[in-house]
């Protein structure tokens, strides 16, 4: 197969001197992102974003794939030694991580998280690699109409799964969507569309400015005006560390004793990955829920429980894996990460979509690869830096803020350099808050706008390949199974609201509601 | 709750219900532009309005119904908040439109600074603003904070990128970095 023959091609890219220089250096800014709370690996990627544009593609993946693997290693570990997720997704291994430093085995459990990491990153790479040769062969069947609908699928199932009212999630989709078709487009010959008279919004609104304003700048008013939400530890509270490498080494390889806990919670951050939309946090916590549901020892869950621990590490790490199966396979992204990774391939003129991976397989060896050995590099990193995790500053949250928003300035500036784009990125910002206060979540609203043109044009080709019909759309046998299992996603959901509805309402007048029979 | 703040338009005004109107509002105007005879732009954006004005109008009934008649938010998973409800929507957040506000006030003083003194000048004086008004610092602590993040950071970044950044529409006073700029047509 095509794909795999180009494994020598992608590691004799690993093994040549700009794309290693840009691995570890992706990998020591993500580690250290991650490591300081406040900052995130997106945060991060924003940070280089500017950097890649004048790079090779190959070297800007690396770069990318070293801050994506190392940022949750380096988030465990402030999670562990200081009580504080350094990352979001690292909420969950706090739970038991600190519970293991307040008992003085930090670096035990340091050793248990970074061979977790290793183990899941491994396991979600592998699904992938496992799953590209199942997909490729279908891919060749994929016509406009195809892609319009697992476009559509993609979008509707990411709602329901994503946070708050099913229907908020549908419409957060749809604003992204009437955002990407501002300016120029059609279906025949292209007309303005809603830029009001103005010649900058001719070109539609800017894919960088439109994500970074959505992800990062709206969570910088959160640090600039949200106190409460800031994770900050006083330095009186940090307990004191020092790292023993004998616990640390046994530590490393105590994951192995429990293989079907690290498949389980691999699989179950695997899948969350792979769903678009769906960020780490959740698949930390399902995965958290699953090993204390199937555990023999509950009662040590919450007090420094190494299956608390291996759960919520394993699945941090494997949902990379499979965050880049929809991206890899579909263009849709799996996360807002992936939605940058997006966005710097459209930067560099490379098109996303099921043609993707044939065309442009060295790309992605060089995410798979660099993610992998990212994850190895973090591992020696959390060995060998943990020690400084209880002197790791903490950043006041206004100066986050505010050096997140000059970032987010520079980084669209680098694109077009264009004074406007500065206000735009503002703007999108200031709507991303305001639809993270109406509970409207914003990564529905990023992949609305990634996926937006490019249903539109495959949407209006399919009509012309059809002549006109909508009967295009149910053509064929792909196209009818991915518009039933579309239809269904949103029967199922409403199905269910409406069930849990009435027993409520049961249940109020005292009466049996049936759940349960 | 008491009979007379059941049903009070008050509790009408929460940020989500607010923020949901003009949302609606803004999907009918756009859609009411689609649906001009001249307009050439394709029925596709005309489907999406009206499937994101019905998403919203779904939610925005419940959200109101929740508002007016809804129990105290409690964290049971099936709470009566309608057919339509989520597992974590339970509690509409209280309207902080001072938060709002401030949020909204600081990027628009940001922008009007970059604007006027170019990014790094504006930026610098933006930041530290901020931190005398927001963070409560005093002026020499936050001029240090204002130099780091607004010259220092864009500064190295201008340099090691080759970037030309912004300079502000004020008489040049540093070529290439401060004043001298001209406004690209909007």
């Amino acid at each position: 197969m095509e794909f795999f023959a180009k494994l020598p091609e992608g590691l004799g890219h690993l093994l040549s001197l700009q794309p290693l220089l840009a691995l570890i250096a992706g990998t020591l800014l993500g580690f250290v992102f991650g490591l300081i709370p406040g900052l995130q690996s997106i945060t991060a990627l924003v940070v280089i974003l500017p950097f890649t544009f004048g790079m090779d593609p190959i070297v800007a993946m690396y770069l990318f794939a070293g801050v994506i693997g190392a940022s949750g290693q380096g988030g465990s570990v402030t999670a562990i030694t200081l009580g504080v997720p350094g990352t979001a997704q690292n909420a969950a291994t706090v739970i038991d991580g600190f519970q293991f430093t307040k008992r003085g085995e930090a670096s035990r459990a340091l050793g248990i998280a970074a061979g977790t990491a290793m183990l899941g990153a491994t396991f979600g790479l592998v699904v992938l690699l496992l799953f590209i040769p199942v997909f490729l062969p279908f891919l060749l069947y994929f016509g406009p109409a195809e892609i319009f609908w697992i476009m559509a699928f993609g979008l509707v199932s990411m709602s329901a799964v994503l946070p708050g009212p099913f229907f908020k999630g549908l419409f957060g989709v749809t604003l992204g969507i009437v955002l990407s078709t501002i300016g120029y487009g059609g279906p025949t010959i292209a007309v303005a569309r809603f830029n009001f008279g103005s010649s900058y919004l001719l070109d539609g609104l800017d894919l960088v400015a439109v994500i970074i304003g959505l992800l990062v700048v709206s969570e910088s008013l959160v640090y600039l005006f949200d106190r409460k939400r800031a994770p900050v530890l006083p330095a009186s509270e940090r307990p004191r560390m020092k790292v023993q490498w004998r616990a640390f080494a046994a530590g490393l390889i105590e994951p192995a004793r429990y293989p079907g806990l690290i498949l389980r919670c691999s699989a179950i951050g695997t899948l969350i990955g792979a769903l678009p939309g769906i960020g780490g946090v959740i698949a930390q916590f399902m995965s958290y829920n699953a090993a204390y549901a199937t555990s023999r020892h509950k009662e040590e869950f919450g007090k420094g429980s190494v299956e608390g621990l291996i759960a919520s590490q394993a699945a941090i790490d494997a949902k990379e894996g499979g965050s880049l199966l929809p991206t890899f396979i579909f263009g849709i992204p799996g996360n807002g990460e992936m939605a940058l990774v997006l966005a710097a391939w459209t930067i560099h003129g490379l098109h996303p979509g099921p043609f993707f991976l044939s065309n442009h397989a060295d790309l992605a060896w060089a995410l798979i690869l660099g993610l992998f050995v990212s994850n190895l590099l973090a591992t020696g990193l959390v060995l060998t830096c943990s020690f400084v995790a209880a002197r790791v500053p903490n950043l006041r949250p206004d100066y986050v803020g505010l050096s997140i928003i000059v970032m987010a300035v520079i980084a669209v500036i680098a694109v077009r350099s264009n004074l406007w784009d500065i206000a735009l990125v503002l703007a999108i910002g200031l709507l991303g808050y305001l639809l993270g206060l109406a509970r409207i979540s914003v990564i529905g609203v990023v992949i609305g706008f990634i996926l937006g043109r490019l249903m539109e044009f495959n949407f209006y080709t399919a009509l012309q390949s059809g002549l006109g019909q909508l009967s295009i759309f149910v053509s064929s046998v792909i196209s009818v199974v991915l518009a039933i299992a579309t239809a269904a996603i949103i029967v199922l959901v409403i199905a269910r609201a409406m069930r849990r509805f009435w027993a409520a309402r049961m249940a109020r007048v005292g009466l049996p509601s049936g759940e349960g029979r | 709750m008491s009979a007379t703040e059941a049903g009070s338009p008050s509790r009408l005004f929460t940020v989500p219900i607010v923020v949901e109107v003009g949302l609606l509002v803004l999907f009918a105007f756009l859609l009411l532009d689609t649906l001009d005879p001249d307009y050439r732009g394709g029925w596709f954006v005309s489907a999406t309005l009206l499937l994101g004005l019905a998403f919203l109008g779904l939610v925005f009934v419940r959200d109101v119904t929740v508002a007016l008649w809804g129990r105290p938010a409690k964290p049971t998973p099936a709470a009566d908040t309608g057919p339509l409800g989520g597992d974590d929507d339970e509690a509409l957040p209280a309207a902080d439109w001072r938060t709002i506000g401030d949020a909204a006030a600081t990027l628009a003083g940001v922008f009007a600074c970059i604007f006027v003194l170019g990014v790094v000048l504006g930026t610098a004086l933006a930041a530290w603003v901020i931190f005398i008004w927001q963070s409560k610092l005093n002026a020499g602590k936050a001029l240090i904070g204002a130099v780091l993040i607004g010259i220092v950071l864009p500064v190295l970044f201008a340099l090691a990128l080759d970037l030309t950044l912004w300079p502000g529409i004020i008489p040049q006073l540093i070529p290439d970095w401060v004043g001298g700029g001209l406004v690209p047509p909007l």
